[in-house]
């Protein structure tokens, strides 16, 4: 007899945390999406393209993107001192180049195409969180791609790979590995590990790891569709 | 083969078709298949795809008329905001031409002018023209705002509704294809005239919007 | 002269009130649409998001145990940051606080100190040693104008909602139980009403476009017993002493209405 593997929080190691995706919350943003996963709570805004009269910054074969990850003081549980850190830093540079090869930033000369991730509570998978929220608030922002982005991570926990890891997962386990893809091509497009992965163990996540993308790709076509039908 | 129907919303690379059409904009060609790349509604003529956008980014094309807003100048040109991501440029050359008398009017900042786009280049520069028959300035009417679907409908596919909204009231009406509307008559018509192009803006894509639209011409704009 | 009717114009909104009216119908005493939301935030102490009208806040309280200042042992200590997100707005950019959120968070900061809306004598633990640290962070999330106000409402509604665990002496340290929390000790419940002047007309709650044309603001908070707690004027343009007279009228009477609505969040 076979018992599935359940874990801490009740999940098989396939599911994922309830997710909550809504596009276009902001007023003022040109684009913006909110996130709810698990207790994660993340809102991206979106400004552009909009001309970029600095020379010195501008470019003429394309739009820049400018791409901001940071958490709120408020967002964990030691309070956070506001402005960027190390991370957030590595962050911003990952998703933002997670983000670039999706965008028809040739489409747009001379203009900046200014993103933020601003993560209000965090829980677990905030960077992949991220990108899936930016990928919505850019598709708001009606900026031009060649598909939406999908993100999720997955790990190593008690010996088993498992889908969309918790805080505490990611804390305890022992493999990390947040992934970004282009659903349609399956190009991808951020990849990063933590820890201790066989070659199987490996092959297993990535595989996993897709099937979490396709899934969550569904969750954002049905948010878009469900703002344009409100219209 | 079509993979989607006609009106119907897409996503950013949804799959419109394989078959060999010209690219409209907002699609893009990968492997001899074309996609869509904006969240926006699917237009099929009889040789090319397009995608609409749903909201009012306009994007300047060579030839396309346009009302545009002074912003500044400066010694070689004024610089124009096009209700869209760049701003156009309207060289003074074309103003201090000997031949063409009816161009020495001045122009301030915050002019409303009528203007066609004579050249966009690589890098996304506007250049603008006001040399051509019935460009210029406004001197007086109003001018709407209205989103993109809106200036699809009235102006490519029901363009006879300016002409009937023409002759029904007297009044003239303007359709920027930067999504600006200029309306000039009698206070009460101008006010008709706002109400139905606001119907049309709230709903571009309502099935048969065309027949509602003409019924409320007939009642509302002939008296 | 043409018009772009759809554009919130200068002219449009002078013209207005002339007639007594604002673009979106308000008198000029009305605030728009408030809406409060506490315990949004699992991982704060305490926390409120607020929305009046299309601007949208919010603030989070977190709690840490620390040192007393030499020259306030027996009191607790809150800090008060505000800032302003680049999602907020066209004109936000990214970088460390600019002069309106630091003003901002002091306003805010002194108006909940001098009511004083928490007693921090209570906040001490041990004397000289050990206190309560109330970290508050207000992230301002899309901006359409009266973010003082939004600001002071969220702070205070995070913290009147706020729950922080119970700390004790045990064999002379410091033991916090977390699974054990209180709410914060609340001495006067206040608020803080801001009033802009445009072309000599005085509203209350101003939006953007209004905001744009203001010639000065003032910032009036009140404490719940109708004792002024704080005046803060703003803006490059002066004020007559009629100005600031009607101005704290105004306030007076709309502090029954803020208070009356943090009373229904307590």
């Amino acid at each position: 007899m076979t018992t599935e593997y359940v874990r801490e929080d009740g999940r098989l190691f396939n599911t994922l945390r309830n997710m909550k995706l809504e596009v276009g919350v902001l007023n003022n943003a040109d684009g913006s999406a909110y996130i709810e996963c698990g207790n994660n709570k993340i809102i991206v805004g979106v400004y552009g393209p909009k001309e970029l009269y600095s020379k010195k910054h501008a470019k003429v074969d394309g739009a820049v993107l400018r791409c901001k990850y940071n958490m709120a003081p408020f967002a964990v549980n030691e309070r956070k001192r506001p402005g960027p850190d190390r991370r957030s830093v590595e962050i911003s540079k990952l998703i933002s180049e997670a983000i670039t090869p999706c965008i028809f930033l040739e489409k747009y000369p001379r203009t900046s195409i200014d993103l933020s991730i601003e993560v209000l509570e965090a829980e677990g998978g905030t960077r992949c969180l991220g990108i899936v929220g930016a990928s919505l608030a850019l598709a708001d922002a009606e900026i031009p791609m060649k598909d939406l982005i999908s993100a999720c991570a997955v790990g190593k926990v008690d010996d088993r790979i498992v889908l969309d890891l918790s805080e505490k997962e990611d804390k305890e386990g022992q493999a990390d590995m947040p992934i970004a893809i282009l659903p349609r091509t399956n190009e991808i497009t951020f990849i990063q590990m933590d820890g201790h992965l066989s070659g199987e163990e490996f092959d297993e996540a990535l595989k996993l790891a897709f099937e979490g993308c396709k899934f969550i790709y569904e969750l954002q076509k049905q948010a878009l569709i469900k703002k344009h039908e409100e219209m | 083969m079509l993979f989607v129907e006609q009106k119907e919303l897409v996503l950013p690379g949804t799959l419109l078709t394989d078959n060999d059409y010209k690219l409209g904009r907002n699609t893009f060609k990968q492997k001899d298949k074309i996609y869509s790349d904006i969240t926006g509604l699917a237009y099929f003529n009889s040789d090319n795809v397009t995608v609409i956008p749903l909201n009012y980014k306009y994007e300047p094309q060579y030839g396309d008329l346009i009302i545009g807003k002074v912003l500044s100048s400066s010694y070689s040109s004024w610089s124009i905001d096009l209700n869209s991501t760049y701003n156009g440029f309207l060289p003074t050359t074309e103003l201090y031409d000997k031949n063409e008398q009816n161009l020495s009017s001045i122009i301030n900042v915050n002019d409303k002018l009528l203007l066609r786009v004579a050249h966009v280049d690589e890098i996304k520069r506007v250049k603008l023209t006001i040399r051509s028959q019935g460009l210029g300035k406004f001197n007086q009417g109003v001018i709407i705002r209205v989103k993109q679907p809106t200036i699809h409908f009235l102006s490519e596919e029901n363009a006879f509704l300016a002409s009937m909204i023409r002759e029904c009231t007297g009044s003239d009406i303007i359709i920027g294809k930067n999504g600006l509307i200029w309306i000039n008559g009698r206070s009460e018509e101008i006010e008709k005239i706002i109400k139905i192009i606001e119907y049309i803006d709230e709903r571009p894509f309502q099935h048969n919007l065309i027949k509602s639209v003409q019924n409320i011409i007939a009642t509302k704009l002939i008296i | 002269m043409v018009n772009i009717i759809s554009e919130v114009t200068k002219t449009k909104i002078y013209d207005m009130l002339k007639q007594n009216q604002r673009v979106d119908g308000r008198s000029f005493t009305e605030y728009r649409d408030i809406k409060i939301t506490t315990d949004y935030i699992s991982k704060a102490n305490g926390s409120a998001m607020v929305s009046i009208g299309n601007t949208t806040v919010i603030a989070g309280v977190k709690s840490q145990v620390t040192t007393p200042f030499s020259n306030s042992p027996n009191s607790g200590i809150i800090i008060t940051n505000t800032e302003l997100l680049a999602i907020a707005s066209k004109s936000f950019e990214y970088g460390p606080p600019n002069k309106f959120a630091v003003e901002i968070s002091r306003v805010v900061d002194r108006c909940i100190r001098e009511s004083p809306l928490i007693d921090l004598e209570k906040l001490c633990i041990v004397e000289s040693e050990r206190v309560w640290k109330l970290y508050i962070d207000i992230y301002i999330i899309d901006y359409d104008g009266n973010i003082m106000d939004a600001t002071s409402l969220a702070t205070i509604s995070a913290l009147l909602t706020a729950r922080i665990p119970q700390a004790s002496l045990v064999d002379g340290e410091v033991v916090v139980d977390e699974e054990n929390t209180v709410k914060l000790p609340v001495k006067n419940l206040c608020c803080l009403t801001t009033i802009v002047k445009v072309n000599n007309f005085l509203l209350v709650d101003s939006t953007f476009d209004e905001e744009e044309l203001m010639d000065a603001s003032i910032s009036v908070g009140f404490r719940s017993d109708g004792t002024l707690c704080a005046i803060q004027k703003c803006g490059l343009d002066s004020l007559s002493v009629s100005d600031v007279r009607n101005s704290i009228n105004i306030a007076y009477n709309k502090s029954k209405e803020l208070i009356s609505i943090l009373e229904k969040i307590r």
